[in-house]
This record gives C-alpha cells, structure tokens and sequence, in this order.
C-alpha cells in the first residue's frame, strides 16, 4: 500500500453552507417556521443525496430568536446531519447570530483553508432587534468572511429588505422576496440547487449561481 | 476536462531552470495560459540573466509582458494562469518566485521543508491570483537564497499542494526523494504518475503536477 495516504487528507474538500434562520416569534405565524423546517431539511436531503461532487457538502445552522444567536446545528458534512426541528420565539438579535457566524468562519479547524469558500444564507422576516452594522460590518471586512457567497431571503411585508441588501454587500446581488410560505421553498430550491450545481462545478470558487429571478419552479 | 497543468525545465548560461503553471480553471484557454506561462519564465530568465546586476524584481516584472505577447491571439483575461519557478543560478544563488495557488517549498540539508509560497492563510481553495490579473510584483512571493550544501526545492499544483496535511510536508518530501530519488528516470516517471493517478483524496480531480530542482552536495549536480 502506498504511504501517500499519511501526507494527504483522507477527506474530500469541504463546501461550507452556512444558514442563519430567523426563528424570532413573528416566524410562528402564518407556519412559516413549519415551512422554513421543512424546506431545511428538503434541501439536506438533497445534499446528502448528491454524493458524486467534486467537494463534500457541510452545513451549519446558526438561529436568532429567543436564545440569542446560537449554533443550532454544527458544521456537518449534509449526509450525517440529523435535522431537530427549529421553534420560534422572542426577538430578532441578528447581530449575535452574526458574531457566531463570523466565529465559525474564522475557525480553521472546522472551515480548513482548502475547503471551498462558504456560502452564508440569511432568512429574515423582520426588524433586528439588536446592533447588527458592527457585527455585519466585522463580517464582510473579515479576511475570510468578505470571500464568502451570499444569499438572502426576506420573508413578507415586515422583512427589512435594507437590512437584508447590507448583507449581500452586491449592487448587482437580489434579495429574494416571499410573500408567502410557498415562496420560502421556492428559494430554498433555488440555494439547493445552486449550492449542489456549484459543488459539480469544475472550479467551484468561479461558479455564477442562476438569478432568482429566472429561477422556475417547474423545472424541479 | 483537459489537463490544465504545464511544466518546463531548462538549463543554460543563466543556471537551472524549472517552472510550473496551473491554468485557471474557469478561462476557455487555462491550458495555453499555463504552457505560455512557463515559457514566459523561461525567456524572462534567459533575458535577464544577461543584464549586469539585474535583481530578481527586474525579473519578476518581464515576466507578465512576455506571457501576454505569448498568449496571443488568445486574451490575457481568458488565459489566467499561476506561475512558479525556480532558478538555481551559475553563482550558486537560488531564486524562487511563486505567484497563485500551489506550493514551493525547500529542504536544505538536514533541516525540516520551509515553505516558500503556498500556505493559504486567509484564502480558500480556488481563490488564486495568476498571470492575466495585471498584478503588482507585491503580489509575487519572491526569496533570494544562498545555497551551499544539498538543497531540494519542490513546486507543485494545488491539486497536490491543497491536499497535503500541514505537518507532514517534510515527511512528503523525504519520502519522494527516498522511494523516487535513485530510480531510473523513466522508471521514476511510471511509478511517480501511478501515485499521483491513485491520490487518495476523495473526489479528487485536479489536474496534479510536480517537479523537483534537486541540488546535490557537489553543486554541480542537479536532477
């Protein structure tokens, strides 16, 4: 047997997908928690699914709700996650679920430097009730976070879209917008399909995600 | 996909030459980038060395001119390709520039790998400089070195280099030097490929290419 194997990783290279779900107590109605979950652990599944990429697939869940903003889910490689369904409750600290998320960026020993850049994804139905230009600030000029791929959902009337164009920090990025929990699935297969379409990618650092806008749900 | 990697060796007047380049995956002609980087080096050296007193910033600055005449007719932005090359010159000085992903590293004698260019720090994997991007020679990793007893100098693509454990780098080396070094040369390059076809990373597909300057005791040796 050829001794190469005690110099390399044993390890595909990672693709971090990072989610940072709002789980505040206005997400309770309406079931868009319900729906929220269930497209989480959709696009899990699909992830876990897809196991002929060029890199590994891992996903961590950070929500701001009524604890604060903390690691709901660790960064697991998406085929040995065991989803726990989210509850919503309390108010909307998203510049603590920011802070943990930019802990776990800079954290070179669960985000390797030959992992792929990560993809952050915000999901928000409100107000932050909290500082969040600071910790969104630290975050984009970080050295890691700033190359970082971003998506972000707003979901109804109250989602503060301004909020959510700061985290794109792209003139020419989309927040996606839903008016209606079908619409949250929708850009949950829009991320999924975009975050497997990149990992199959020849160079996944270069691959341009499909605009929201011409997504189709009919094409699923 | 095709093989976007190129090597080249040389030696003249100007010393030993060797240089690796890895076209940048997403650019239509990766792979003319990557050979038109490697003989861009090649007459960046033979031009410099003929300079009196050129410094290796001299050197480093002809090298993006040349590969864009070289890529031509084809444009430099769909042409982006790393650059890495060692130069062990007739004065025995050796010079190791490094520009993009992949690694250069040195082994002098008995003492552990340093690593010359390639840890990724804040980067990620794929997040590459590389001819085609007008950087500045701040952008180019660039080490003069003395040498005077053995000295190995190792240039890799990312398909190896970003797969090495960090701590084993020096184990890496002695062990090509150990299980290759005395072999045949086509000998070498059979079994050197069987190992790199059968890399043990999981999905690997990375085009994966090394080259060894190797500087023997008795200094005019070289492999």
């Amino acid at each position: 047997m050829s001794k190469l194997k005690e110099f390399v990783v044993g390890t595909a290279r990672p693709l971090p997908v990072i989610l940072l779900a709002d789980v505040s107590g206005s997400m309770s109605t309406n079931g868009k928690i319900d729906v929220l979950n269930d497209s989480i652990e959709e696009m899990l599944r699909t992830f876990a699914s897809e196991d002929d990429h060029r890199a590994e697939i891992h996903v961590a869940t950070i929500t701001f709700g009524k604890n604060g903003g903390q690691l709901h889910q660790a960064l697991t490689p998406a085929g040995q996650t065991s989803w726990q369904r989210m509850t919503a409750a309390g108010a909307t600290p998203l510049g603590a679920a920011l802070n943990t998320a930019l802990q776990l960026i800079e954290d070179r020993q669960q985000i390797p430097s030959r992992s792929y850049s990560p993809t952050l994804i915000l999901v928000s139905d409100g107000q932050p009730t909290d500082d969040w230009q600071q910790p969104l600030q630290d975050l984009l000029s970080s050295p890691r976070g700033s190359k970082a791929s971003r998506f972000a959902l707003g979901i109804g009337d109250d989602a503060d879209m301004t909020m959510l164009s700061a985290f794109l920090a792209d003139p020419n990025g989309k927040v996606f917008s839903a008016q209606d929990v079908r619409q949250i699935k929708k850009f949950f297969k829009w991320v999924t399909m975009s975050v497997t379409e990149r990992s199959r990618s020849v160079n996944p650092d270069s691959f341009i995600p499909s605009d929201p806008i011409d997504f189709d749900e009919d094409v699923f | 996909m095709p093989n976007a990697d190129a090597w080249m060796r040389a030696k003249g007047a100007f010393g030993d030459l060797i240089v690796v380049s890895d076209g940048v995956g997403s650019c239509p002609h990766a792979r003319h980038g990557a050979k038109c980087a490697c003989e861009a080096v090649v007459q960046s050296v033979k031009k410099w060395s003929k300079l009196s007193g050129g410094t290796p910033t001299e050197l480093i600055t002809q090298i993006e001119p040349t590969w864009q005449r070289l890529v031509l007719p084809f444009p430099p932005g769909a042409s982006k390709a790393t650059c890495l090359f060692a130069l062990k010159r007739p004065d025995g000085n050796l010079l190791i520039g490094g520009l993009g992903d992949g690694m250069a590293v040195i082994k002098r004698g008995g003492e552990d790998t340093e690593w010359i260019h390639g840890q990724r720090g804040d980067n990620f994997s794929n997040n590459t400089r590389a001819l085609g991007q007008n950087l500045q020679v701040s952008n180019w990793t660039l080490q003069d070195f003395r040498v005077t007893g053995e000295a190995i100098v190792l240039l890799a693509t990312d398909g190896i280099s970003d797969d090495l454990i960090p701590d084993r780098v020096d184990d890496f080396v002695i062990w090509l030097l150990e299980e290759f070094g005395a072999m045949p040369p086509l000998k070498r390059w059979h079994s050197l490929r069987r190992e790199l076809r059968e890399w043990p990373t999981p999905h690997h597909i990375d085009d994966k290419t090394l080259v060894i300057l190797w500087m023997k005791e008795s200094a005019a040796s070289h492999e």
